[in-house]
């Protein structure tokens, strides 16, 4: 009787057990939410021109392939400003998810993040030999004796027009070359006359040219400090603003908004010229029907400016590892296995996208010394790094 | 085999009883266990249901606050000169047209929220042809081409709406290739119907598919259904673009009778279907939860069904115990009695167990007792009565036997023997006074040979003395008692039967000491018998000519009746030797 006594309390118990064991399973209510995790194995990279900068990041990714295949890597194509905005947001706030390995960033801002985010950005200096690439694109992304980036294109500026167009109000390949800007007006007013083309296209919203005029005189918006706003006193400055409004009066310029009625522009033969970063070659080759109407001089200089030069600089970008996300030594890894070192792949990109390069071999790259066959008469590379680059900030 | 059976057999009360309890537990416990795994699941399944039906009421204000954001866009552009005159003049390049330009650009800037139109953008075109984006993307596809399609077309039959409509290739750069939602427009003079413009905000998938994507998982897929039932966004992102019609008529189902979910069959899967229309998006904000993924996301069963499993097999011990404990007197009960119809009163059944079977063991027992008592006064009423009969037997002397004896007597007197005579009737009243005037039932070895010793001379008297017979008694047995009469009638068998026919022959009677037993012997050298015909000497009745009734039959059973089975009358003999008889007795002397 006992021993059913002591059974009758181990049933009682593995029940009350039982119920306990199976109501406290009711409250917990899994709700398991996907999580974004990185993969140990997968880079991401953001550019933002999908003729250019992302086609050459493609290309790199195939270079890349060869030597560490495990690696995946992500080319997204992204608009610039929402990559300078989420940077901006993310190293505001610490929060790193969703941002890329490697990003590339235009030579203007980078400045700015390296003083306002230090230690945000990877020092590089272990992969890039400052004596491969050019001092002047290597001063910008110096910070302390540490590099930051790898540099990729030249922001180089140049003169593309279309030669038809010229020929038909009477100028000649020879008449383009080193232009100042007034000489450049009268033409474009000749253009305007004999084509019904205008000279070329301006964006209220972004005044490239004005940089472009400041360069060519390695004038800025701020003294040689990088701090000190120096607006009110330059000279330079008001030049290129009268310049600037002269173009504007005389009718020969397209007002366009944006990047896409830019490019639409040449595209579709509405503009005789583009004054602009040799970047640009990417997009102008895209209109195939043009080929061999094209042809590229040195960009005009300031008329009234006796230090202003027929070369100047705009844009061009370098490539730069986020330390914070994870995967930053394989992005490390992958940035001096190509763009930093690979000699090929720059050669490569030069005969693909066009690329001024900024390694300072490539001048003797072999794709380099070709002539195009886009542009008729002119070998464009060589050219354009030929033409001095002065000072950018 | 045979003892398994027989075992199975024996307990086939308790096999029986435990078997219809067993299966009664079973049928119980699966029974409530189904039940409540049932009722669990149904309550799992709609709660999650309702959360999802909350989550969507959720998305459903996110996505609704998007569209007053994407309106309050839209009336900007509707709404500011610089895009209505960037639009409709044709005057691109003077100073105005800068300025146009540039206000355009500011406006837009300062209409969006911050950060708001990562990845997506704004594309304006204009009927004289002139575009313009946001951001850095450009335009895939030719203006004309943009102004004839479908998502143009629609929006120029509604221009004073905002539409949101699939394409299968967002046309700008950043969504090339990619399906992506298009938020259009038309722009006019205040609320005419002839548009100079089509404002459109292309949104790519990853954006809508952030308004839920965190708030699904493997057991619930959300998605959005145009009105046309064109799968536009979801999380599984090969299904996007296709129509599902069936998804559509229960989505709308449920949204008009206002069900908590409807439900359909997916890829041979149950589905909850949860849905609600999204206002102003004119699309259907579809949840399907996937019954099973939930309970395999639950999975508790297992624990259930081990704590029924566990419940169950105590139950089955307790109850194997208790109806053993019930059964065991049972079967004991019958095992016992199976002994008694075997015939032995005297074994009482152990009283054990409980209530009734002790009784019954009780009840039992005291008719055992009452039988073998009953038993036992039959037996000894049976014995006295057979006593009294053989003791009547031996006082009746035969009175041919007498008549001989006398006639013998006179032969001897009418011969002048009377010397002879006087013996022959010392002997014959011995004789008589040996058998019939001595009351005690048993007499000492030597008074028998006596008896017999007078019976012989009387018989010498009569038959002439062919026969002689020699007396042996050990000294150790003069005073050892033996009934009265054992010996006689053997010895009386040998005088008429031994020697039929013979002219002389002897027999020799010989008491003697074996162990604790008293043995005598009567052994004659006549003509023997057969084996049969041994067993019919014993049981033959007396003769007429024989001294008393007492016949050699009545020797063995009267011994038995005295001492025991053990003792008794064995006789051996073979033909024309002889024959043997040994008659068997405990050694019992006088007090």
């Amino acid at each position: 009787m006992r021993s059913l006594r002591v059974l009758a309390l181990l049933l009682s118990i593995c029940l009350l057990w039982g119920l306990t064991a199976c109501s406290n399973q009711t409250e917990e209510q899994p709700h398991t939410q996907a999580t974004v995790e990185t993969s140990d194995n997968v880079l991401t990279i953001w550019a933002w021109d999908d003729t250019f900068n992302v086609k050459a990041a493609n290309l790199a990714k195939a270079y890349y392939a060869n030597i560490n295949p495990e690696i995946q890597v992500n080319v997204v194509s992204m608009a610039q400003t929402d990559i300078i905005t989420k940077l901006n947001t993310a190293f505001s706030s610490s929060n790193y998810e969703g941002l890329p390995n490697i990003v590339l960033i235009e030579d203007y801002r980078i400045q700015n993040f390296l003083k306002s985010y230090p230690g945000e950005l990877r020092d590089l200096s272990s992969i890039v030999d400052p004596d491969r690439f050019m001092e002047y694109k290597l001063r910008v992304m110096t910070e302390e004796g540490k590099i930051y980036g790898v540099p990729f294109d030249s922001g180089a500026a140049a003169l593309f027009y279309r030669r038809d167009y010229l020929r038909e109000a009477g100028y000649t390949e020879q008449d383009m070359q080193n232009l100042t800007w007034n000489e450049y007006i009268e033409i474009g007013k000749d253009v305007k006359e004999a084509t019904g083309k205008y000279m070329l296209t301006l964006d209220p919203s972004d005044l490239g040219q004005i940089r472009i005029m400041m360069q060519s005189a390695g004038a800025w918006y701020m003294k040689e400090d990088g701090e000190t706003v120096d607006i009110a006193e330059n000279e330079v400055l008001k030049a290129a603003l009268s310049t600037y409004e002269r173009m504007v009066n005389a009718g020969i310029a397209l007002q366009v908004s944006g990047w896409d009625p830019f490019v639409k522009a040449f595209q579709e033969g509405e503009v005789a010229s583009v004054p602009t970063g040799c970047w640009a070659m990417s997009n102008i080759v895209k209109a195939e029907e043009q080929s061999g109407k094209w042809a590229v001089a040195p960009i005009p200089r300031l008329d009234d400016i006796p230090q202003s030069i027929n070369a100047s600089s705009i844009g061009g970008g370098s490539w730069y590892v986020i330390d914070k996300v994870p995967g930053a030594d394989l992005a490390v890894d992958f940035l001096g296995k190509t763009f930093a070192s690979n000699e090929q792949l720059i050669d490569d990109l030069v005969k693909e996208i066009s690329l001024v390069s900024t390694m300072k071999s490539a001048k003797d790259l072999k794709h380099c010394g070709e002539p195009n066959a886009f542009l008729v008469a002119s070998v464009f590379t060589r050219t354009l790094l030929h033409g001095r680059s002065k000072r950018l900030l | 085999m045979e003892k398994f059976l027989d075992k199975l057999r024996s307990n086939s009360l308790l096999i029986k009883i435990l078997s219809v309890m067993l299966l009664s537990v079973v049928c119980v416990a699966t029974l409530t266990l189904s039940i409540s795994i049932r009722a669990s699941e149904d309550v799992y399944v709609d709660t999650f249901t309702q959360s999802n039906s909350q989550i969507i009421g959720q998305i459903r204000e996110n996505m609704s606050r998007f569209n007053d954001e994407i309106s309050e866009i839209m009336s900007v552009v509707k709404n500011n000169w610089a895009f209505r005159s960037y639009l409709t003049s044709d005057d691109r390049s003077s100073a105005t047209a800068s300025y146009t330009q540039y206000s355009m650009v500011w406006n837009l800037e300062h209409a969006l929220p911050p950060d708001y139109f990562e990845k997506m953008s704004i594309v304006l075109v204009g009927v004289n042809g002139s575009t313009y984006l946001s951001s850095d993307a450009g335009l895939t596809i030719p203006v004309e081409e943009l102004l004839n399609s479908r998502v143009t077309e629609e929006t120029r039959r509604q221009p004073n709406r905002i539409l949101y409509q699939f394409v299968d290739d967002g046309f700008t750069t950043l969504t090339q290739g990619d399906s992506a939602i298009v938020a259009s427009t038309g722009l006019n003079y205040a609320g005419g119907q002839s548009n100079y413009g089509y404002a459109y905000v292309i949104i790519p998938q990853e954006v809508l598919r952030n308004f839920y994507s965190s708030f699904s998982s493997d057991a619930n897929s959300l998605m959005l259904l145009d009105s046309d039932g064109r799968i536009i966004s979801s999380t599984q992102k090969e299904i996007i673009g296709f129509k599902d019609l069936d998804l559509l008529s229960i989505a709308q189902q449920v949204e008009q009778e206002d069900l908590p979910y409807g439900e359909t069959v997916q890829s041979d899967r149950q589905m909850a279907v949860v849905a609600q229309k999204i206002p102003h998006w004119e699309f259907h904000l579809v949840g399907l939860i996937d019954r099973e993924s939930i309970l395999r996301a639950v999975d508790r069963h297992k624990s259930i069904e081990i704590m029924t499993l566990l419940v169950v097999l105590c139950v089955f011990a307790i109850m194997f115990f208790v109806v053993r404990k019930t059964t065991r007197p049972i079967n004991s009960l019958v095992n016992e009695m199976k002994k008694v119809t075997q015939g032995d009163f005297s074994r009482h059944i152990p009283v054990k167990g409980n209530y009734e079977v002790r009784e019954l063991a009780t009840a039992f027992n005291y008719m055992l007792d009452g039988l073998d008592s009953y038993m036992e006064q039959i037996m000894t009423m049976e014995d006295e009565k057979r006593e009294a009969e053989i003791r009547a037997l031996q006082m009746q002397i035969n009175p041919h036997f007498i008549y001989n004896t006398l006639a013998s007597l006179k032969w001897m007197i009418w011969q002048g023997n009377s010397e002879s005579a006087v013996q022959a009737i010392d002997s014959f009243s011995r004789l008589l006074r040996g058998t019939i005037s001595k009351r005690e039932e048993r007499i000492t070895a030597a008074e028998e040979i006596d008896n017999l010793k007078d019976y012989v001379f009387l018989q010498h008297l009569r038959f002439g003395e062919q026969i002689q017979v020699r007396f042996s008694l050990a000294e150790d047995c003069q005073d050892c008692l033996m009934p009265k009469l054992t010996l006689q009638p053997f010895v009386e068998n040998a005088f008429f039967h031994a020697f039929s026919g013979a002219e002389e022959g002897s027999i020799f009677v010989c008491i003697r000491r074996r162990g604790n037993d008293l043995v005598s012997e009567i052994i004659d050298n006549g003509s023997g018998m057969k084996k049969e015909e041994v067993g019919r000497t014993l049981s033959k009745g007396g003769k007429a000519d024989h001294f008393t009734g007492i016949g050699i039959n009545n020797v063995d059973d009267r011994i038995k009746l005295l001492y025991g089975a053990p003792y008794g009358v064995t006789i051996s003999s073979a033909p024309g030797k002889g024959t043997a008889v040994t008659v068997t007795i405990p050694i019992q002397r006088m007090d």
